[in-house]
């Protein structure tokens, strides 16, 4: 998501401005006057989004203020389990846009503290490595960007590494033989390289998964920092969410502290609460991806966004996911 | 959504285009208590109202008001007349004619302003900030601490002018001041005054001795906007209730202030 401000002598002009430097998609979030009382300002944001307030069940209204679309924040991301000083913070930076749309609010937020990238362009040459812990979904997230690349015929090679796990090798042959795909597995970073380089793709991806690793062994996080550099690879952090904030944002260290940037959220649907996923990302500056929200491979994987974000944490956690992302799912 | 190949996120240029900062505000802030936030406020004031600055005081400790008191005004409206509804910000102001600047009384006393919900108090920064369209420097004279009233009021001010005086527990309290703003908002512009200082020699350790502290730690460097040294001559409020400036505008503490309101002014005035 966009913000933007203009400040024109008339709305028309102010507008004109709008659509010429966003598109015709801007929405206009505010106006008022522009500075020293002249003129108008008009802040608009892009987003293929509704501004629509979401309908926040009885149950769900923490407090007897909640018309305060602030207090309306705060208590959500209280329930997430966000740390007060992430909490205040983010609200700091609610204040700051002109709305009082408490999802846009802390879209803006979200939008001024964390970094949304895609991790499947066109432009990204480098082969996407997904990496983490045991047992967070890597396989699966794995299957899915697989899965993606197929539908939209573009072309895709899947490596693995993952040599330890008893079955590790079978679960991820088995998903890319359904999608009539060969499956190399590698034992180490040289492997690696002459399996990339080998058989080169013209376009499309390379994924590689990994087997899992201790992130607090620091010889398991050196092997795989090897295998990163081996062949320039893109890595991608795989973590669920709802673990203890401390813990997730340990792991996130770990990782960042061998090249690792980028966070891909997995078992959205089991868990209620984000702030250790906030606290991790906040505390890592790693770039938020996409989310996994179920296990079913059809399901795929879904783009996140400052305001899909927003949604995701101010919503009735019953309708969390539909209503979070009905505007983004393909 | 698909073919976003670059960080949504923008540049930061444009990434600030939302933040509605307003150079003229400056927030004065203090963690510990009994620095001489209120009394740097009110003589700012003044010094800058001598510089031809219009100039606007708003009484921001919303527990503890009590700018009305050091000057012993009896305002009949202030900032409870308009949070009780009834008048807006703006009807609240009062002109202060002995030192030819505005106010914004608090309510000495009376209630309790701190517990204000979060969207009231954001309306009411939102309103001052645009009241500064009319001013050269808008002034807030902040509660001590650091809790979250008093950080929402000041967000997104122009700059931060965090007041200490030596002792320990003042530097502390004005480091963690520092520590939390610059977390919440890391393009906050802080800048130091050292009060009640002995000498300017020795207010400019105590300075090293915090921005020593923001670089090792916060990887900042505060400016130091300036030394007030402590003067017999600063009156008690209570009991005089004259401002220093009208008072003895010769003394140490009038020309230190004085000082620091010269270069606040070519720092930060609106260029009008
Ligand atoms: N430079 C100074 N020299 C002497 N007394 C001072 C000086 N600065 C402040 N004071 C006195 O210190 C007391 C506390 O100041 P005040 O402005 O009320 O603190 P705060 O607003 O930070 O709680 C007041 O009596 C004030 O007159
Ligand atoms: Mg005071």
């Amino acid at each position: 998501m966009r913000f933007k401000t203009f400040t024109a002598a008339t709305i028309a002009e102010a507008m004109k401005l709008v659509s010429q430097s966003l598109g015709e998609e801007a929405v206009i979030v505010a106006t008022d006057k522009g500075p020293q009382g002249k003129g108008v300002r008009v802040t608009a944001a892009v987003e293929n989004i509704h501004f629509e307030l979401p309908h926040i069940p009885e149950h769900d209204v923490p407090s007897p203020q909640s018309e305060d679309p602030y207090d309306v924040i705060l208590s959500y991301l209280e329930r997430h389990g966000t740390p007060a000083h992430l909490a205040n913070k983010l609200l700091r930076a609610a204040t700051a846009i002109p709305t009082t749309n408490p999802k846009l609010a802390l879209a803006s937020a979200f939008d001024r503290f964390f970094t949304f990238l895609n991790i499947t362009h066109k432009d990204n040459p480098k082969p996407l490595m997904f990496v983490g812990p045991p047992g967070t979904g890597k396989t699966i997230a794995v299957a899915k960007v697989v899965a993606r690349a197929v539908m939209d015929h573009e072309p895709v090679r899947v490596i693995t590494t993952d040599n330890l796990k008893a079955g590790g090798i079978e679960q991820l042959s088995f998903l890319t033989s359904i999608m009539g795909l060969d499956l190399s597995a590698v034992k180490s970073p040289a492997g690696l390289l002459k399996a990339v380089f080998d058989d080169p793709l013209e376009k499309g991806l390379i994924i590689v998964d990994t087997n899992a690793v201790n992130p607090y062994a620091k010889d398991e996080l050196n092997v795989l920092h090897e295998y990163i550099d081996a062949i320039g690879a893109d890595p991608i952090l795989v973590l669920p969410a709802g673990g203890d904030t401390g813990e997730t944002t340990d792991i996130a260290s770990a990782f960042q502290a061998i090249g690792v940037d980028k966070i891909l959220i997995t078992r959205v649907d089991v868990t209620r609460r984000l702030g250790s996923v906030l606290t991790a990302v906040e505390q890592t500056k790693m770039h938020f991806t996409e989310i996994s929200i179920s296990p079913l491979i059809a399901l795929g994987l879904t783009a996140i966004t400052p305001v899909s974000l927003s949604r995701l944490v101010l919503s009735d956690p019953s309708q969390l996911i539909n209503k979070a992302f009905n505007n983004n799912t393909k | 959504m698909k073919s976003n190949a670059t960080a949504i996120k923008q540049d930061p240029s444009s990434a600030q285009e939302h933040v509605p900062r307003t150079d003229n505000i400056i927030a004065i802030a203090s963690g510990k208590g009994g620095v001489g936030k209120t009394f740097l406020s009110i003589s700012l004031s003044q010094a800058f109202s001598k510089l031809n600055k219009k100039t606007l005081l708003f009484d921001g400790d919303l527990g503890l008001a009590n700018v009305d008191i050091q000057l012993g005004l009896m305002p009949e409206r202030d900032l409870g007349s308009v949070l009780g509804g009834g008048i807006n910000l703006k009807q609240s102001i009062i002109h202060f004619d002995l030192a030819n600047f505005d106010i914004i009384a608090g309510r000495s006393g009376v209630g309790n302003f701190a517990t204000l919900p979060p969207l009231r108090l954001a309306q009411l920064r939102n309103e001052l900030f645009a009241l500064g369209n009319s001013y050269d420097f808008v002034l807030v004279d902040l509660g001590a601490g650091v809790d979250r009233t008093m950080r929402l009021l000041s967000a997104y001010a122009g700059s931060y002018i965090v007041v200490t005086n030596a002792e320990p527990t003042a530097l502390t309290d004005a480091y963690a001041f520092i520590k939390i703003t610059l977390y919440e908002d890391p393009d906050a512009k802080i800048k130091i005054i050292i009060n009640m200082a002995d000498s300017h020699k020795e207010g400019e350790r105590t300075f090293l001795t915090l921005s020593n502290a923001c670089r090792e730690f916060l990887k900042i460097s505060p400016q130091l906007a300036g030394v007030v040294r402590r003067d017999k001559k600063v009156p008690d409020p209570i009991r005089y209730q004259t401002p220093v400036l009208t008072r003895y505008p010769n003394c140490h503490a009038a020309s230190d202030i004085m000082d620091i309101a010269y270069r606040l002014t070519n720092m930060a005035s609106k260029n009008k």
